[in-house]
């Protein structure tokens, strides 16, 4: 399992640097718009309507920034946590940590390819 | 006091003929001095995990239909959501302000392959400038001024 | 060059035959205003106990023998002036390395790691004399000049977390030092120094702390290179999954 994290040491460092990127750029708006201006109503109602933002979603573009705010961001997340955890803890609770954070990272971002397919 | 290094650290590969005093961590980490920014960096990770999932939650719904996506948005509304949301956006930011200001310019190599990057010093405010298009684009797509 | 008054220099002492852990030990020293801390310590052996032990040589931030922890950040003791801090100063070997004696540290973890990296030029073809010198511009050697000006003080692996972590990481000068080579316009093993960066404790066990340059005397900014060296890496691994390399197995 060592032999082979360390084997995809360079893609999972793209996806993590890339997680950065996307995150970093995208996350801010998307999260004050949904997670604090649509819960305190300061986004108008037909704006949240479902069929506006479903079609959106499910929109050639909408779906490609969708599965790209899925993916990045979540191996960006897992990967650092299990830096974060190395830095605090040691490196022998790795032989633990690392398949678990990368396991669950491509168990979700199959999860979130299936989500954006079945759109 | 500093906490022990791993007991191997920076130890050559065979033993030198005298025992020696174990290596420690750098006293200052990891809360002290400039090792809190640090700290910080990493204790933010978790908002990418549980924002992605949120994301993915949401992108669940939008596929089950209308009843799915009325009771993400319910429960977007409850207070515990409301204030994770909140520290989440601090996360984003700080993380956003390290990893554009201090860490990405000068990480690009002077050359890739034939290529030549822009100077490191040039990334901040291009970084900067995509990021309020990049914001500015969602707003208005969230609040429904365009699309 | 008035005197500073006195100030009380907090040293780590450690014999390896006498002394369990190591241990600190007080002395008071009648400081001039222009003294580095290395000043302090040459005063505390010659004129109160010549047993203090540590090491020193070319007293301008050049040779990089002198590399200590000063009130807990990695510093090169002789240009650190001691007017900078309070009445109390403590001095500790470097961290994240075995200590030898006092504030002498191993260094042999080091050098190893140097060698590994294969800091020399590597040619395809080695150029006949009578073909004359292989040239280079005034910017392929601005590309990495700044990675060449590392003296070896090791001040970046005492600042940085994953040395003191994962005791196989090549650490920031070492990696700092492969780059310089995989940068140089006259060098062509790039190929192999990449490999050894993505074997185990390379460049991507850096978690981009950045300490190891805010600490460099010499502003090489290790940071920079580990970091550009993780892109390399990335491009040189993408670059042999679509031309797999002839003769690797």
């Amino acid at each position: 399992m060592k032999g082979l994290i360390l084997r995809l040491e360079p893609v999972i460092w793209f996806f993590f640097g890339s997680g950065f990127l996307i995150g970093c750029l995208l996350f801010p708006a998307t999260i004050f718009a949904l997670g604090i201006a649509a819960p305190l109503g300061w986004v108008p109602a037909e704006a949240l309507a479902y069929d506006r933002v479903a079609g959106l979603a499910a929109s050639l573009p909408g779906r490609v920034v969708l599965l790209a705010m899925l993916v990045f961001p979540l191996w960006n997340g897992l990967n650092h946590l299990r830096h974060f955890a190395i830095d605090l803890g040691g490196v022998k609770r790795d032989l633990w940590i690392a398949p678990l954070c990368y396991g669950a990272a491509l168990v979700l971002s199959l999860g979130a390819l299936f989500a954006v397919v079945r759109l | 006091m500093a906490r022990a290094a791993h007991p191997e650290t920076m130890g050559p590969r065979r033993p030198g003929p005298t025992r020696t005093a174990p290596p420690m961590m750098p006293p200052k980490f990891p809360m002290a001095g400039r090792y809190r920014s640090y700290t910080l960096f990493g204790a933010c990770s978790p908002a990418f995990v549980i924002s992605s999932l949120i994301l993915l939650r949401i992108t669940w719904a939008l596929g089950d239909g209308e009843a799915a996506w009325s009771e993400v948005l319910r429960d977007l509304r409850h207070p515990l959501s409301l204030l994770y949301h909140g520290v989440a956006l601090v996360a984003f930011l700080y993380t956003g302000w390290r990893f554009f200001i201090k860490l990405f310019g000068k990480s690009q190599p002077p050359r890739i392959g034939p290529f030549r990057p822009p100077p490191a010093a040039a990334f901040p405010p291009m970084l900067i400038a995509a990021w309020v298009v990049a914001s500015a684009a969602v707003t208005a797509v969230a609040w429904g001024l365009v699309l | 060059m008035g005197s500073n008054g006195k100030k009380t220099i907090v040293v780590t002492r450690f014999d390896p035959d006498r002394d369990e852990v190591p241990r600190t030990q007080s002395y008071e020293v009648p400081v001039q205003s222009d003294w580095q801390v290395l000043d302090a310590l040459n005063f505390i052996k010659d004129e109160i106990d010549p047993s203090l032990s540590y090491r020193w040589s070319c007293r301008m931030a050049v040779c990089g023998s002198c590399g200590m922890m000063v009130n807990g950040e990695a510093k090169l003791s002789c240009k650190d002036p001691l007017s900078k801090y309070g009445d109390t100063v403590e001095v500790t070997p470097l961290a994240n390395f075995p200590v030898i004696r006092d504030l002498v540290v191993e260094t042999e973890g080091f050098l190893e790691r140097v060698q590994r990296v294969k800091p020399w030029i590597i040619r395809a073809k080695e150029k006949a004399v009578e073909e004359g010198p292989v040239r280079q511009s005034p910017r392929e050697l601005a590309d990495f000049s700044q990675f060449s000006m590392c003296i070896n003080c090791m001040l970046c692996y005492s600042a940085c977390p994953v040395v003191g972590n994962e005791p196989h990481f090549l650490g920031p000068a070492a990696i700092a030092l492969g780059h310089r080579y995989n940068l140089d316009s006259r060098d062509e093993g790039a190929d192999e120094r990449y490999q050894i960066f993505r074997e185990e404790g390379g460049v991507y066990a850096c978690t981009y702390a950045n300490e190891c340059s805010e600490v460099c005397p010499k502003n090489v900014d290790p940071a920079a290179a580990v970091n550009q060296a993780k892109v390399g890496a990335v491009l040189d691994w993408a670059k042999g999954l679509i031309l797999p390399r002839g003769g690797e197995g």
